[in-house]
């Protein structure tokens, strides 16, 4: 029995009950924070080889079979969500060390972070529903946390809104759950879905899968329930916004993912024209927001929200390709947008506010800067030879290949309007000329992330290739359930 | 609120809350309880103690580091738990139980890690509630 699957939860817990211990020992931190931070990525990367080469792994929490006990699984979107996890989470955390200041600051960072990206990657392992239920729950009090940690008047407003979300979608969530509970009697992902297959017309399974979109839908900022985002988005500290954007609010749209392909299979097609809309006007409304903002922090998180209703819209096709494509989005879009937030965070530390009319010349003052903030926007705005290139065409060719027509003019609009703002804020820090320069350029620790994180996009973009057979082997896995269903109930 | 009468009711109530949350802390492996449930009645103890006497009898503001490392300690008790059934019992958060005869009073008794666990919880939201209450008890 290997216990590869379980030390993505394990080693940031680790990490984080010594960082809670050695609060006081700063050296010790950083080598706590340095050793788990590259042994997460090194156990995600072998992980993510291991379920590509012997297929689907399982782990018994606690040595209880299933469906009794609480199940461990990876399947190949997990592995993918996992590595990008890993990928965003190192970069953010190395950028923190640049953008706390005080040594205070970090010692109660550093230990919530760790919980947050355990708790994360819990989220997408686990294979029964309470205990996603638990693990989302750890992800948002890291976050409420985090969010308030430098006691801003702003971000307190926002940790406000985030925790009047967080109560509302884990009631919702909760009720969900007992709904599901009451009329399977089980709550193993896997089980539910044998159990509720012969059910699928009972009114009572698709009020709950609602119940699951509404859920989901708040967590990733689906357009009617996206009004908690821009605030926290904008006004968390920059590594943690990263952190938000790149890969928690991908989080519901992997929950979605998961109950769809798994629990309610034959309910996508009831679903997928309620979806498809949704998804367009998410795309549509983030877009107009987008295009409003002065700040550039906000233009980013409303840009979030529109490039979310990309990836549902990828994932309302509900065909291999779609699915492919919409995971694809997810990867590109993660490093593509924590590159962004990191970019505007420098900006922050420069000025002490992300206002675009403030700043400019930055050509003259940080060309590097200059360049990796360009291919970010190149890569948002799906410009070749950037990754996000492949992620935008891809998700169109799926919608041509289905017929959905409309969706796909939609997304073709948005994706104008896309590269209009991101340009325009890129000219506007970039290019304008600046009335009072600011004492010093962007320091060098916070532009190595970002350099990274640019390079990264560039390199998907040119060797896309594996990346797409990759994303399309998951979403095949994805649409044969029974794999998943067989690796943790075993023959059956 | 630290009235005489507020005084002498909690000099007699909270010894019984403390004593009743041990009880309840160790039947909580088979029987309703456990260690959240009992470490909430501890700190209802402390909290009463608090409001009563303030820190006339016991500093609780440059205590903070001792709790702090409590609600550590305790995290780092449930963890460790967890971790030696993934070493001993090949699983993580693997239980086990064994019976042990004691000599004095003549009975079987059950130990269970999983009590060691509950443990952990209980020293968890002890150091929690304990902190909590004094830094928002802080007079700025």
């Amino acid at each position: 029995m290997t216990h590869l699957l379980v030390l993505p939860v394990l080693i940031p817990l680790t990490a984080a009950i010594l960082l809670l211990l050695f609060r006081f020992v700063p050296m010790a931190r950083h080598v706590v924070i340095v050793v788990a931070a590259v042994s997460v990525f090194v156990v995600d990367l072998i992980l993510l080889s291991t379920i590509q080469s012997e297929g689907i792994q399982t782990y018994r929490l606690g040595g209880w079979p299933a469906p009794f006990g609480i199940i461990l699984v990876g399947d190949l979107l997990s592995g993918i969500m996992l590595v990008l996890a890993s990928i965003i989470s190192v970069c953010a955390l190395f950028y923190s060390f640049g953008y706390l200041k005080e040594d205070g600051q970090r010692g109660v960072f550093h230990p919530i972070f760790f919980f947050l990206w355990s708790g994360t990657n819990g989220t997408f392992l686990t294979g029964d529903i309470f205990n996603l239920f638990v693990m989302f729950e750890i992800m948002l009090i890291s976050i409420y946390s985090l969010l308030t940690l430098l006691g801003d008047k702003k971000q307190v407003e926002a940790g406000l809104k985030l925790i009047s979300m967080g109560l509302l979608s884990s009631a919702l969530f909760l009720a969900a759950v007992g709904g599901i509970y009451a009329f399977a009697g089980t709550l193993n992902m896997a089980d539910l879905a044998v159990k509720i297959k012969p059910h699928a017309g009972h009114p009572l399974i698709a009020a709950v899968a609602m119940m699951f979109i509404g859920v989901f839908g708040l967590k990733a900022a689906m357009m009617p329930l996206h009004f908690w985002l821009p605030d926290v988005h904008s006004s968390a500290p920059t590594p943690i916004s990263a952190m938000l954007s790149g890969i928690l609010i991908k989080v519901g749209v992997y929950a979605i993912i998961r109950v769809f392909c798994l629990i309610f299979v034959d309910l996508q097609e009831t679903f997928q024209v309620f979806i498809l809309t949704l998804a367009c006007v998410t795309m549509f409304m983030g877009a107009m927001g987008a295009v409003a903002q002065t700040d550039l922090k906000r233009l980013l998180a409303y840009s979030s929200v529109s490039q979310i209703g990309y990836i549902l819209m990828g994932v309302g096709f509900f065909s291999v390709a779609g699915m492919g494509a919409a995971l694809f989005y997810i990867i590109s879009h993660g490093i593509i947008k924590a590159a962004l937030f990191m970019a505007a965070g420098i900006l922050k530390k420069m000025k002490g506010t992300t206002e675009m009319s403030a700043h400019g010349n930055m050509i003259k003052i940080s060309p590097m800067y200059t360049l990796f903030f360009l291919i970010a926007v190149a890569g948002l705005g799906g410009i070749p030879p950037s990754s996000g290139f492949f992620m935008k065409f891809q998700v169109i060719k799926a919608g041509l290949d289905g017929a959905f027509y409309a969706p796909v003019a939609v997304a073709l609009v948005v994706s104008l309007f896309t590269l209009f703002y991101l340009v325009q804020s890129w000219q506007k820090v970039c290019l304008l000329e600046q009335k009072e320069a600011p004492e010093s350029g962007p320091s060098i620790k916070l532009l190595i992330p970002v350099g990274v994180l640019a390079l990264l996009c560039l390199v998907l973009g040119i060797a896309a290739d594996p990346i797409i057979q990759l994303t399309t082997a998951a979403s095949q896995q994805l649409f044969t359930p029974e794999l998943y269903i067989q690796a943790v109930l075993g023959a059956m | 609120m630290s009235s005489i009468i507020f005084k002498s009711i909690v000099k007699v109530v909270s010894p019984i809350l403390m004593l009743f949350s041990v009880y309840l802390l160790l039947r909580g492996h088979q029987l309703p309880g456990g260690g959240f449930i009992a470490g909430l009645m501890t700190s209802a103890g402390l909290v009463l103690i608090y409001l009563a006497y303030g820190c006339e009898r016991f500093d609780w503001r440059n205590r903070s580091r001792f709790f702090y490392f409590l609600f550590s300690g305790g995290l780092a008790l449930s963890f460790l738990t967890g971790m030696a059934g993934l070493f001993v019992g090949g699983f993580f958060l693997k239980s086990g139980f064994t019976h042990m005869h004691m000599p004095l009073i003549n009975e079987d008794w059950e130990f269970a890690s999983a009590a060691i666990y509950d443990i952990g919880v209980y020293l968890v939201v002890c150091g929690v509630c304990v902190s909590l209450m004094t830094l928002l008890g802080e007079e700025k």
